[in-house]
């Protein structure tokens, strides 16, 4: 997703495509829902991420000529949003004097803020034409920034960085923390930023101070925002600098420079025919790259920075997501507790962990690469499900997260249980599966539940975190110890055999798969996002078929059942020795007769099925009103 | 599970939660990757929220197991009123701050204050270890510019049992740190475990009576 997409010209020709096949917002994210509509590495197939994403967050509608019958990209909001943080660079100055001399960031006054990527701050040729093109939702926004200017700055013309700085000095209120605390800390965070990707900006100057830039200016912006809407400031908050990052390297991928081809612009401009590729070259103009990338942050955070960025809000939506997952894997008995209960039971609250599947949107759980798969469905899902009544906002990307997180908790659901009931380890300890990695079992071990949770495992492979002192290194010690017991009596290695079938069914079913397809999952997460809680609790059995390999519980069932019966057979044992090497024979029958589970795949299909008819109901009738508009 | 490993199961067990607190960008991460993976790396992400790892120490010839929780919370919460939840039930704090940033050293006054006031409400007793990371950025020969400022900080805080100075980076003090905590752990915070395990481990017991009755009938 990171690499270059080959030349400008290459994804101009390819936008063309999608629009041409897509002509409009709602067609566009509802074919990136139904999986009709992917990135693929291969290229083979047009795809665009800056124009999903840029078009869905900020509201930029495509419609179809009646004269020409070509796609035209509407770019009203898009100039709105460019002046807006025009505006944003006059005002908010960046104090990098404030720095320590030492600093890498460090930049006089005098020196005019050459460090500052002063590139983008020339002014835009057309602002007065943009002036008249306002409609009336963005005069709000457009009066609202003057007035602000008025009222911190008297001279409007001395825009220095250190007036700037003063200015927000003295409208600060005491609780707030100083411009050069501020600065620090988004410094400190943007020069750790994707150490995966060193090239991505811990190795690049320009990008970091750009970034930097970006986040010093949003985190006055806000505060002057809330402090007008008579909401508790915010500011700058570790995380933030991460999700504005995945936002600046999907736009940096498709930029177009127009400085480079003035000419060929002038041959265009009376070719109507390639008006839309005068529109996508705006649309991608890179002198507004920083303009874009602050534009779409702001849309993004606007609906999640009290959710997921404030205490109250991380509990509030824990409670949220407790319910929900309460419903799906519902309670079978109090011997067998689904997952939400499992984990109250063993004090592990959900905001623990929480905290950062929701304020990194899952990029640091699954990873930059395969988590921007799964924001194409949630901001695709935030412009579909525009219209439906969970959302009124077309930008609410937070709808989709708690339901994609919880199908990725079901994935890890057998082995969360196993950690949790004491049922389900001690099963597993009898069959000779080890609770945890030391040999002993562990009855209740919310370490390792915790541990499951907060390094989410991402490869199929992904043994448990815990490490250990090599003398509790087990697995050697298990097999080293079946080769010492080669003379064991017969019976005690028939007594062991005769387990082993439920071992391995067991095992399996432990065994954590490959990540489930972002498609997959955000489609699945769509289908169950809205849903009433019985209709959640309907359909959970089906969704745990799917993500953890059946339901563990109906296994332990069929071992109890086994066991039960074993255990007649232990009391017979203790009664009389005699008979021990007879019944070991018949009960490894009757364990092997044990019927397996039955499988429930027609129900999931049929289940699926008419969810997917729901929804596609759904994306058909915004399809009509948007078409009505 | 062969009869050889029976007689090393450790007998007691105790549950020892330590927290990480302290200014962000002081090392917090970066001394658990150390006593983790005993690595150490320049460029790590900033810690969101918290981190979590958990150990098992055998101890006492194997006779004791410490299950260490020990939790890294994020420089920047203390705005947010989230830790409180990393640290409630602790056992330890560590608190962490940057040798060659004062900064960081006056952000750790501010978590001894919240601890204390914890402390306070919930009568409870939590061990308090303040940290130096970075050690490896003064120079030899040399100390901290502000070690007055440390040292009397630490004389008017009684409730600070230990002060170290640590390099997550040249792996300096870090084991130190912990084997301290570990060699500290109050001897009557250990339980018997051998009490739950002879509840619930009933098929163990019968396989090892079952061995023992099979031989001899050998």
């Amino acid at each position: 997703m990171l690499d270059h997409n080959g030349t400008p010209h290459d994804y101009i020709h390819r936008i063309e495509q999608v629009l041409k096949q897509y002509p409009s917002r709602p067609s566009l994210a509802a074919a990136i829902l139904s999986g009709q509509h992917v990135y693929s590495n291969s290229h083979k197939y047009p795809f665009s991420r800056s124009l999903l994403w840029k078009t869905s967050l900020l509201q930029i509608d495509i419609s179809l000529s009646s004269t020409t019958n070509l796609p035209s990209i509407n770019l009203i909001n898009l100039r709105n949003h460019r002046n807006i943080y025009n505006d944003l660079i006059c005002k908010i100055g960046i104090p990098w004097h404030l720095l320590p001399t030492d600093s890498i960031y460090y930049s006089s006054i005098t020196s005019d803020s050459s460090n500052s990527s002063n590139i983008n701050q020339n002014p835009i040729d057309d602002v007065e034409e943009d002036l008249t093109n306002l409609n009336i939702s963005n005069l709000n926004t457009k009066r609202r920034l003057p007035k602000q200017s008025i009222s911190n700055n008297d001279d409007p013309l001395s825009k220095t960085n250190l007036n700037s700085n003063s200015n927000s000095n003295s409208n600060s209120n005491l609780k707030s923390e100083s411009d050069i605390n501020i600065l620090s800390m988004i410094i400190g965070d943007v020069e750790r930023l994707f150490p995966e990707y060193p090239d991505m900006f811990i190795e690049s100057k320009n990008d970091k101070i750009k970034m930097i830039e970006i986040l010093y200016r949003y985190s006055k912006w806000i505060n002057e925002q809330r402090l007008e809407q008579g909401l508790k400031q915010i500011g700058y908050v570790q995380g933030m600098h991460e999700l504005c990052a995945v936002i600046y390297a999907v736009v940096k991928v498709e930029l177009y420079d127009d400085t480079k081809d003035d000419d060929t612009n002038k041959d265009n401009k009376t070719n109507t025919i390639n008006n839309l590729n005068m529109q996508i070259k705006e649309f991608l103009a890179s002198k507004y790259f920083q303009h874009d990338v602050f534009a779409m942050f702001t849309q993004l955070m606007s609906p999640i920075v009290d959710k997921y960025f404030t205490s109250s809000g991380i509990v509030r939506e824990s409670i949220f997501f407790d319910l929900k997952l309460h419903h799906i894997d519902h309670e079978q008995s109090s011997k067998y507790p689904g997952l939400a209960t499992s984990l109250k039971n063993a004090n592990i609250e959900s905001q623990l962990w929480l905290t950062r599947w929701f304020r990194m949107l899952l990029t640091r759980e699954l990873g930059l690469a395969y988590s921007v798969r799964i924001w194409d469905g949630l901001i695709a899902y935030a412009c579909v499900g525009a219209m439906s009544d969970t959302v009124s906002d077309g930008h609410d990307i937070s709808v989709l997260l708690p339901y994609v997180i919880i199908l990725l908790i079901l994935r890890i659901r057998s082995k969360l249980l196993q950690c949790l009931n004491k049922n389900i380890s001690k099963i597993c300890y009898d069959v000779g599966i080890n609770g945890n990695s030391n040999g002993e079992m562990d009855l209740f071990d919310e370490s390792e539940a915790l541990s499951l949770l907060l390094h989410y495992p991402i490869d199929s492979n992904t043994t448990l975190s815990r490490s250990v002192s090599p003398e509790f290194d087990d697995d050697n010690k298990i097999d080293n110890n079946l080769e010492d017991n080669k003379d064991e009596p017969l019976v005690f290695r028939k007594s062991r055999e005769k387990q082993s079938p439920f071992k391995r069914k067991l095992e399996k079913m432990l065994e954590i798969d490959k990540l489930p397809s972002s498609i997959d999952l955000f489609s699945d997460a769509a289908l169950i996002c809205g849903l009433s809680d019985s209709e959640l609790n309907q359909f959970g059995p089906s969704l745990i078929e799917k993500y953890s390999k059946g339901d563990i519980y109906s296994l332990i069932k069929i071992i109890e059942k086994n066991n039960s019966s074993n255990n007649l057979f232990f009391n017979d044992i203790l009664k009389s020795t005699k008979s021990w090497k007879f019944m070991s024979l018949s009960s490894s029958t009757t364990s092997s007769t044990a019927s397996p589970k039955p499988s429930s795949q027609v129900k999931i299909d049929s289940n699926r099925s008419r969810l997917e008819n729901r929804l596609q109901q759904r994306v058909h009738d915004r399809l009509k009103e948007s078409t009505n508009k | 599970m062969s009869q050889q490993s029976l007689p090393n199961k450790p007998l007691r067990s105790v549950e020892y939660k330590i927290v990480l607190l302290g200014e962000s960008s002081v090392g917090k991460s970066s001394i658990l990757e150390r006593l983790q993976n005993n690595t150490f790396n320049e460029d790590k992400s900033s810690t969101i929220g918290a981190a979590f790892i958990s150990k098992k120490i055998p101890i006492n010839e194997n006779k004791d197991l410490i299950n260490l929780q020990i939790w890294d919370t994020a420089g920047q919460e203390r705005f947010h009123n989230l830790t409180p939840l990393y640290y409630r039930n602790a056992n330890c704090a560590i608190i962490v701050f940057d040798l060659i940033n004062l900064d960081s050293f006056k952000k750790a006054e501010y978590w001894i204050d919240q601890l204390n006031n914890y402390i306070e409400e919930q009568l409870i007793g939590i061990e308090i270890i303040l940290v130096g990371n970075k050690c490896d950025l003064i120079n030899e020969g040399e100390e901290c510019s502000y070690i007055n400022i440390i040292n009397e900080f630490i004389s008017n805080h009684k409730e600070i049992k230990r002060y170290l100075q640590t390099s997550a980076k040249e792996n300096i003090n870090i084991s130190k740190l912990f084997q301290d905590i570990i060699d500290n752990i109050d001897d009557e915070m250990f339980h018997p475990i051998e009490e739950e395990n002879s509840k619930n481990l009933i098929d163990l017991k019968f396989k090892k009576n079952s061995y023992n009755s099979t031989s001899c009938q050998c």
